[in-house]
Order: structure tokens, then C-alpha cells, then sequence
């Protein structure tokens, strides 16, 4: 079996675009939620999210697009940066196979929206055609291929929040059995009013049933999630040829494991504790290794106390403390992007020993083996992070990234 | 190196323009028969297309317990009950959906809220995220365990076997049941209406007046376990899935790469796989939507990844018959390309009149063939250039 390493980071968050900004936004404990202003709220009980600011996709992307779904847009600038980041920008005519896995909850919502707008309005022969194959779940993915020359293997996972979270698995365990050399792992998910709207119809989102809107993962008066929106894509390559290549290496991915809770309102704590179990047996190591648990938390406090609760029960037995924290209170629940954005977050800490915090962290809630620590970051060299990713369905993935 | 996990098809279920149940749609298959009538699930007075291989006098099984269930769902659904009536399903089996447009039939009216269009605020915007259609269908079949969803257009299915077998192929599942489901709705409908891939006439995979598809729902579901477990367990080991590839062709959004590369490459991918030659492939379950482009690229393609051998065997579009199941399409061919295997029957190209010197195989022009078949090779390819393929080979070979 090949080892996977990570040798390329492409984050498109409301906190920064570009690792370099990411590291920096987190590490200045900088939160990118802010009051949404590109449709009207008012409807809706909440005001917030974390917005990607000031996005031109011509930053990023050369070549010309007549139209893109943003979800769209932030996928290939992401994968592009990530590219760069790796010295991959071309990786068939550098002879490499590649591949692309991407993992979106909501695809291009968007542009649906506008394709279905018009259908509604004027009627099925008025609809703009060359709006609809930009509306399909997959136009990410299909439209990233096509932009870096991807032709290896290829998947779109539309899996709610653990989307990302699929699209990292299937892409190392292609390379793990010397299927592919090189995969772009991507997540990608972007704000829209249908989105919006759903979620905050649904109660799901700050403040609730009132309060405070804000987004503060295990707080005692966390109240609701907070979206956000963006892309990350990480370089996932087999180990001898990054090194090979001599090219920077982020860490390594040495385990990840899936599961889910059952459908009959089951809480997810159960199949949160197979995954993170099962990805710390595959990676040949114990919990009493880890050294921090980037956490999926967003902000509900029943899928906090859900996290947390899975948490304690898999860290029983080792004893001590870990220090554990939710970026979603920096970058808000990005859905798609979640688990790849953490991912990128998780490469930070083993390159600099410092952990970002859980904002608006005052109350913490209690706990015994999990240290909850906020709004300031942590400094602890880190050799195994656990990252999680949990979808309200009920489905967990999550991933063991070791240094190198 | 430990070799990798072999991989038995142990369940199939379907729900069809034929029917529910996977002997509905063989025996309509083998008869030669079309699914493509009238449409009535909604009004086409305003579509150019007014066919469609619908689904009609369906009912939810007994003991289905969610009657929240969107139309696509309750297909998956019926079609999932169907394959894991086998002893190899347990509550740990996972399970992996393929959709192009999950619940959209049921959230037209949240998008219309949504865009301004309606005031109370409706039902339906689960049906968007597709992972909850995952979790209610979890919910339904006992499920506990990992699930997913892929959705890459018209790949879907053929897609999500291939996921299913990487899962089993890296010890991450013991069982994985893949459930490709999709149904029409006026979303879809006008939206491939305005894509210019339907026609007037019939479906006429590879004849040479063909001049586009017609779209359907359904919904196909392929259970696969992992060899060892699947005997000790004493399941039905219906075939075996041997190889599988997934690729994008890079190059066009709508349009095959020139000469069909990328499925080409998925084709060649999947014997690679299997490790097995073009002279072992009996037969071939063409993608044959079609459309002018898609069957001789595809042709060639064939031509490309088999040599002298694709001129040797029957290549048949199922398509032709059933109409373009979207979703549910490769499994659908999946589920086909396992009976052709074990009953030693190859279905018909329907609606086949004239030759196209471009598409010179032998498509099995309008008459099923009994052919001996233990290794089939099926083919899908979507919107937006993505491929996928699967090679099944007749259970208990070395």
C-alpha cells in the first residue's frame, strides 16, 4: 500500500483566500461572519454568514468564463491555487496521472435556481438554456477537470456535510492501491438565498428561538449554526513521488474512517465514535496519540453535545487531555468545503504548532478529557490531528493527518 | 502485498417504464418491448417533448414507513427492498445513492418560494440536499451504518458501483448497496429539453437516422459484498463485479472528445482492472443514448479499447428500450448486463433500421440473441465529460 501525502493547500474561505491568508485570518482569531447584503434577509430571522468577500474568479482563473455558478467559481480557484501550491498546475502534460474528487452538498443551487426562476415565470420554451448544464451537482467538478486537464479517476460526492469528507477518502484510497498518482480533493459549497432560506426555515441556523445571533461552538449559550460558503482543495499525492519531485509535503493522511447513525432519529454519537475509532485503527495509531481533534461542531448545541459526547467516550481510555476546537466559528459551517477546509486548517498546525481557537468561546461546556479552549489560540507541536466531519443527518467521516 | 478483496453482486432490484421488480424489466428487455409513452405526471402542453419512459401505477411496497418520500425516493426505495432481500444485507451494510437530481421533483415548490415566485412557505427543501434522501432511505432499509451519494450526471449509477467496489476493495465495507434513482420532474424535463437531446421520433440507438434520446426514471439497485463474506454468509453470488474506472474526458462540457477517449480510457481502465484482455469482454452494455454524437464516439470508442474482438461481439443499448434512465441508468444496465450473463440471453437494440457506416458493430438489431456471455463489459458517460465503466464476469471464475 502507497502512503498519501498532502503537497497542496488551496483554501477559498471568508476568512482569507489562499493558505497564506487562511493561516493568517485564523491565526489572528479572525472571524469572516458578517451581515449577508446580497439578497434581502429580512425574511428569514437571521442576518448572518460567513461570506466570501470580494471574490473575482479572473483572480484566480485565466482563462475566460462567460458564466459560472459561484459554487463553481470557488471550486477551480481553489483547485488552481492548490495546484500552484504543489507545482502541479499541469499535471498531464507534466506526464502525472491525476484525478479530481469533488464533494458538494448543494452543487450549483444557485443557477438551478435562476434556470427554475425562469421556468416559473415565462414558461419551460423561455428558459436560457445554457444556463442547465450549469446547474447540475457535478458542474464543479466536470468544470474543474476540464480548466487543470484532470482525466484520471473521477467523482462527485453530494453527501451533505461529509461531502468533502468522501471525496478525501475515495481519493486516498485510490492512491493508497497505486490506482493514481495524484488527486485534487475538493469541497466546495456557496451561499444563496434557496440555501438560506432552508436552513433558516428549518430553525437550524442562529439565533433560534432568540438571542444572540452568533455562531459559538461548545458554548453553553451556542444557539445555532452560522453558514458560510467557499472551497478548499488539497493535493493528495502518493508519498515516493512527491518526495521524488522534492516538493514541501504538509503531512500525511494516514487513516480515515466513515460511518453513520441509524435513520431512526438515532444520535449521531454512536457512529461518531466508529469513525473517529475506525480511521485511528487504520492509521496505526492510538487515541492517546492525538494530539488535537479539529472538531465538526457548528454551533447546535445538540450536534455539539453529540461531538463531544463521541469525543470523551473515545478518549477514555487514554487518558489526559486534548485540546479540541471548531473553526466554523471563523470560516461558518462551509458544508461541502467543511472537511477539506479543516483539512487545510489541521496542515497549519503540524507545520506551526499553533491551534486556532474556537471564537466566541465564554462558557465552555463541561467536559473531562476534552480541552475546550477559545477564543485564543493554542501553541502544541502536533505530530496526529483528528479531524471531524458530521453531517445533522446523522453520517460521520473523519480523518487522522499525521506529520511527515 | 495481500490481493485485493474480490467483489460478488448478491442483490438487484429495479423499478422501471416496465414495472416494479428487476423480472419486469428483463422479460420487457428480452421481448424487446418500449417503456417510452404519453407523459401524465405533469402537463406537457407547453414541452416540444411529450414522451418519456414514466413510470406509471406505481405503488409503494408493503411496510414502507416514511411517507414523506419524494417520487425519486420512493422508486430508490422499492428498487433498494427489492435487492437486500438476500441474506447479505444487515444493518451494517452501506450505502452509496446515485442521483443527477435527487429530490428536486419534490422541492419545485420550495424553489419557487425561494425565487420569489410564492408566499407561504413550502415543503421540499430537504429534497435538495441529497444526503437526506441517504438518511431516509437509511431509515427505511435498517441501515446503520456509512452512507453516500454520487451524482455525476448520467454516470451516476455505472459511478456509484465504482465507489462501492473501491470501499470493499480498501476493507472500508463488507456489503455496499448502490441505489441509482431519479425521476422526471419539469426541473429536468425542460432543462434537457432545451439541451437539444431529445427527439420527436424514437429512440434509435446507432441507426443512422438516429436523431436523439428521450429521458425516464426509475430506479436500480445493485448490492455488492465482498466475495469471501458474501459465501461464508451463504449469499446469492449472482456475478462478479472484476473491474471498474471512473474519468472526466476534459474537453466539453455537452460534447464526447473526439474518437470517445475518455470512455476509452474508462473501458481500458476497467479491464485493466480486471485484469483481464478485449478477447475475454462477450459482450458490451453500450451507454447508446442515442444522439448523433454520443454512438459514434462511442463506437469508436468501443473499437478503441477492444480491437478486432468489438467486432466480434453483440454491443447492445438497453436505452433503446427503457429510454434514458438518468440516475438510475447504470444500474439499470448494470442489473442487465448480470442477466445476460446468467441466462445467456443478449437484449435487443430496438428501433434499428438502417446502418450507419460510422456505427458498424452488431448492435443486435431489434431481436434478443442467446449468446454464451461470462464477462460483460457496460459503459456510461454523462454531462459534463464525466465516464465511468464496469466489467461483471459470471460468478466462480478464476
Amino acid at each position: 500500500m502507497s502512503r498519501v501525502v498532502i503537497t497542496g493547500l488551496g483554501p477559498i474561505s471568508a476568512v482569507g483566500a489562499g493558505k497564506e491568508n487562511f493561516f493568517k485570518g485564523l491565526g489572528e482569531w479572525h472571524s469572516g461572519i458578517t451581515e449577508i447584503d446580497s439578497f434581502d434577509t429580512v425574511p428569514y430571522g437571521s442576518r448572518l454568514a460567513a461570506v466570501v468577500g470580494d471574490f473575482r474568479v479572473e483572480d484566480f482563473v485565466k482563462s475566460p468564463k462567460t458564466y459560472l455558478d459561484r459554487c463553481t467559481a470557488f471550486a477551480l480557484a481553489s483547485a488552481g491555487l492548490a495546484a500552484a501550491d504543489a507545482g502541479l498546475k499541469a499535471p498531464e502534460a507534466a506526464g502525472v496521472s491525476a484525478g479530481l474528487a469533488v464533494g458538494t452538498a448543494f452543487g450549483s443551487l444557485e443557477t438551478a435556481g435562476l434556470f427554475f426562476r425562469d421556468l416559473v415565470r415565462k414558461g419551460p420554451r423561455l428558459v436560457k438554456p445554457f444556463l442547465f448544464p450549469h446547474a447540475y451537482s457535478n458542474t464543479s467538478a466536470s468544470l474543474t477537470a476540464m480548466e487543470y486537464g484532470l482525466k484520471g479517476p473521477h467523482m462527485n460526492f453530494a453527501s451533505g456535510a461529509v461531502s468533502g469528507g468522501h471525496a478525501l477518502s475515495w481519493s486516498a484510497d485510490l492512491i493508497s492501491r497505486g490506482r493514481v498518482t495524484v488527486m485534487f480533493a475538493a469541497g466546495c459549497d456557496s451561499l444563496n438565498e434557496i440555501l438560506f432560506a432552508g436552513y433558516a426555515l428549518s430553525g437550524r441556523l442562529s439565533p433560534g428561538s432568540g438571542g444572540e445571533e452568533i455562531c459559538a461552538p461548545f458554548d453553553r449559550n451556542a444557539n445555532g449554526m452560522i453558514l458560510g460558503e467557499g472551497a478548499a482543495t488539497v493535493i493528495l499525492e502518493e508519498r515516493q513521488h512527491a518526495l521524488r519531485r522534492k516538493t514541501h509535503l504538509y503531512g500525511e493522511i494516514r487513516g480515515v474512517g466513515m460511518s453513520g447513525a441509524a435513520g431512526n432519529g438515532e444520535l449521531p454519537e454512536r457512529a461518531i465514535v466508529e469513525a473517529m475509532q475506525s480511521a485511528v485503527e487504520r492509521s496505526g495509531i492510538s487515541a492517546s496519540d492525538i494530539d488535537y481533534i479539529c472538531a465538526s461542531a457548528p454551533g447546535c448545541p445538540s450536534a455539539d453535545a453529540a461531538e463531544a459526547g463521541a469525543m470523551e467516550s473515545f478518549l477514555a481510555e487514554a487518558g489526559g487531555r486534548v485540546p479540541v476546537s471548531s473553526i466554523k466559528a471563523a470560516v461558518g459551517e462551509t458544508l461541502g468545503a467543511s472537511a477539506l477546509m479543516q483539512v487545510c486548517a489541521a496542515a497549519g498546525v503540524l507545520e506551526t504548532g499553533r491551534v486556532p481557537p474556537s471564537l466566541n468561546l465564554k462558557n465552555p461546556v463541561e467536559t473531562d478529557s476534552l480541552e475546550l479552549f477559545g477564543p485564543k489560540e493554542l501553541e502544541k507541536p502536533a505530530r496526529n490531528v483528528l479531524i471531524n466531519c458530521v453531517d445533522e443527518g446523522g453520517s460521520a467521516v473523519c480523518i487522522v493527518m499525521g506529520a511527515v | 502485498m495481500k490481493a485485493a478483496p474480490r467483489i460478488a453482486v448478491t442483490g438487484m432490484g429495479a423499478v422501471s417504464p416496465f414495472g416494479a421488480g428487476a423480472d419486469k424489466l428483463w422479460e420487457a428487455l428480452c421481448s424487446g418491448r418500449s417503456g417510452i409513452r404519453d407523459i401524465t405526471c405533469f402537463d406537457t402542453s407547453e414541452y416540444k417533448f411529450k414522451r418519456a419512459g414514466e413510470v406509471t401505477g406505481f405503488e409503494l411496497p408493503d411496510g414502507v414507513k416514511n411517507s414523506g418520500l419524494s417520487r425519486a425516493e420512493s422508486f430508490g426505495v422499492t428498487a433498494a427492498l427489492e435487492a437486500r432481500n438476500g441474506r447479505g444485507s444487515g444493518e451494517d451494510t452501506a450505502l452509496v445513492l446515485a442521483t443527477n437530481f435527487g429530490g428536486i421533483d419534490a422541492a419545485g415548490d420550495f424553489l419557487a418560494y425561494a425565487c420569489g415566485e410564492k408566499d407561504d412557505i413550502p415543503e421540499g427543501f430537504d429534497g435538495l440536499n441529497f444526503q437526506s434522501c441517504a438518511d431516509r432511505m437509511a431509515s427505511e432499509l435498517g441501515f446503520r451504518g456509512h452512507r453516500s451519494v454520487v451524482s455525476l450526471s448520467c454516470a451516476s449509477g455505472t459511478a456509484a458501483l465504482a465507489t462501492a467496489a473501491e470501499m470493499i476493495a480498501s476493507g472500508k465495507a463488507k456489503a455496499v448497496l448502490t441505489v441509482g434513482f431519479d425521476a422526471l420532474s419539469r426541473f429536468a424535463w425542460s432543462g434537457l429539453s432545451s439541451l437539444r437531446t431529445m427527439t420527436r421520433d424514437e429512440i434509435r440507438p446507432f441507426d443512422a437516422d438516429r436523431s436523439g434520446t428521450l429521458f425516464s426514471e426509475g430506479a436500480g439497485a445493485v448490492l455488492v459484498e465482498d466475495m469471501e463474506s458474501a459465501v461464508t454468509k451463504g449469499s446469492d453470488i449472482m456475478a462478479e463485479l472484476a473491474g471498474w474506472a471512473t474519468g472526466n474526458n476534459a474537453y466539453h462540457m455537452t460534447a464526447p472528445a473526439r474518437e470517445g477517449e475518455g470512455s476509452r480510457l474508462v473501458m481500458t481502465g476497467a479491464l485493466e482492472k480486471a485484469g483481464i484482455s478485449a478477447g475475454e469482454i462477450d459482450h458490451v452494455n453500450a451507454h447508446g443514448t442515442g444522439t448523433r454524437p454520443n454512438d459514434v464516439t462511442e463506437t469508436q470508442a468501443v473499437k478503441a479499447a477492444l480491437g478486432p474482438r468489438a467486432y466480434q461481439i453483440p454491443v447492445t443499448s438497453v436505452k433503446s428500450m427503457t429510454g434514458h434512465m438518468m440516475g438510475a441508468a447504470g444500474s439499470v444496465e448494470a442489473i442487465a448486463s448480470v442477466m445476460s450473463i446468467n441466462t445467456g440471453i443478449v437484449p435487443p437494440t430496438i428501433n434499428y433500421r438502417k446502418k450507419d457506416p460510422e456505427c458498424d458493430l452488431d448492435y443486435v438489431p431489434n431481436l434478443y440473441r442467446k449468446v454464451e456471455v461470462n464477462t460483460v463489459l457496460s459503459n456510461s458517460a454523462g454531462i459534463g465529460g464525466c465516464n465511468a465503466a464496469v466489467v461483471l464476469r459470471k460468478a466462480g471464475s478464476p
